[in-house]
């Protein structure tokens, strides 16, 4: 499967669609921010370009990647969330970046846990990581409203980051976790839910 | 929903068609090369990785990349020529790689002259320029032998470059 059968992904308030060129500002906008300080940026222009092409290339030589993240009602971008295992990877990724002013929402949460959904069910994935800078605490701790665990023992990429092993389908399916994730995503329009004392980019 | 499709084609010898995963462990050892110094490299198995995902993303991107070179009796990967203008280019840039193997043999010449007919014709950049860097002789001379001619000293990415102008093949082709 490459970019061109990318499915669309529905939530409640987000629809995930294939990265296109038109997406590309803002995705230029953050990754060359101090906001991708986790990811190996800031990067230049040039860096960040190749870092998108690379994004929808993923998707030809892997059959999964990285979707843009989109409004439901307005169509407006808040970030990408997806698959992710270029070679060397030890294994199959769920990864998330969301736009700087859009963070805070709960965007990042809800298409994760589309994305999750989707590879559990429809792409048959039996587990996944996601690899974590250890100093990256909004990704730490979204990783934990997931779910996740800090797996020890499974390979890092190089040593400098963390695996953060996600739940299981049947760890999931009708469990209070699951439960609990599903009611924090349903609820996050409430102010009572958004996490405070983080970092404020 | 917006798509793209990288045109295949071949000439004589060489096919000229999209990245394969199969192709991966040759462009590997490729970055791992100190050949690949002239287009950024040497890489590890993860970057030599990105770079071919970068071909695809760039046919979505600009509706133009670069093709991968096959041995068309084999398939086997011999390097890639085509069309880059990402950020920091002056203009579309028609640029070749080739692995050693592939040295010596007249396929740089024969892909580039394709890759860059194809371009003129089929995707509407007729006259483009390639970046060289000055130490790179043996790309000067393929450049020459294209007929391309050096127009002035440049700068990309942070390297000196001489850039060479393609003739108008367009027409021709």
């Amino acid at each position: 499967m490459g970019h061109r059968d990318i499915p669309e992904l529905v939530s409640n308030r987000l629809v995930l669609k294939a990265p296109l060129p038109e997406d590309y500002p803002d995705f230029k906008a953050t990754f060359t921010s101090f906001r991708a300080r986790f990811m190996g940026g800031p990067l230049n222009p040039y860096e960040s370009w190749m870092l998108y092409a690379a994004e929808i290339g993923h998707w030809e030589i892997r059959g999964f990647g990285m979707w843009m993240i989109h409004d439901k009602l307005t169509d407006e971008t808040y970030g990408m969330a997806g698959g992710w295992q270029p070679a060397g990877w030890p294994e199959r990724e769920i990864a998330w970046i969301i736009w700087p002013d859009k963070a805070g929402k709960g965007y990042a949460l809800e298409a994760t846990e589309c994305v999750r959904r989707h590879a559990y069910h429809d792409l048959g994935w039996d587990t996944a990581v996601s690899y974590i800078d250890p100093m990256n605490l909004d990704s730490i701790r979204l990783a934990e409203r997931l779910g996740c665990i800090k797996d020890k023992d499974a390979p890092s990429i190089d040593g400098t980051d963390a695996v953060y092993r996600h739940p299981t389908l049947s760890q999931l399916r009708d469990t209070q976790l699951g439960h609990g994730i599903d009611m924090e995503i349903s609820h996050y329009a409430d102010p009572l839910f958004k996490p405070k004392g983080w970092a404020l980019d | 929903m917006t798509t793209y499709t990288i045109p295949e084609f071949s000439t004589d010898r060489l096919l000229l068609r999209a990245p394969k995963l199969a192709d991966l462990p040759r462009v590997t050892e490729f970055f791992a090369s100190e050949r690949s110094h002239i287009v950024g490299g040497p890489l590890n198995a993860r970057e030599a990785s990105r770079a071919m995902m970068q071909i695809y993303g760039m046919w979505a991107l600009r509706g133009h990349s670069f093709w991968y070179i096959a041995d068309k009796a084999t398939d086997i990967f011999l390097g890639w020529t085509g069309i880059i203008n990402g950020p920091a280019w002056d203009e579309p840039e028609l640029g070749w790689t080739v692995v050693e193997e592939a040295e010596g043999k007249s396929i740089a010449f024969e892909a580039a002259t394709a890759a860059r007919a194809y371009a003129a014709t089929q995707l509407g950049y007729d006259g483009v320029i390639s970046y060289i860097a000055p130490q790179n002789s043996r790309s000067a001379t393929l450049a020459k032998r294209l007929g391309a001619s050096f127009e002035r000293e440049g700068e990309l990415l942070g390297h000196d470059v001489h850039v060479y102008r393609h003739p108008k093949v367009g027409a021709a082709a």
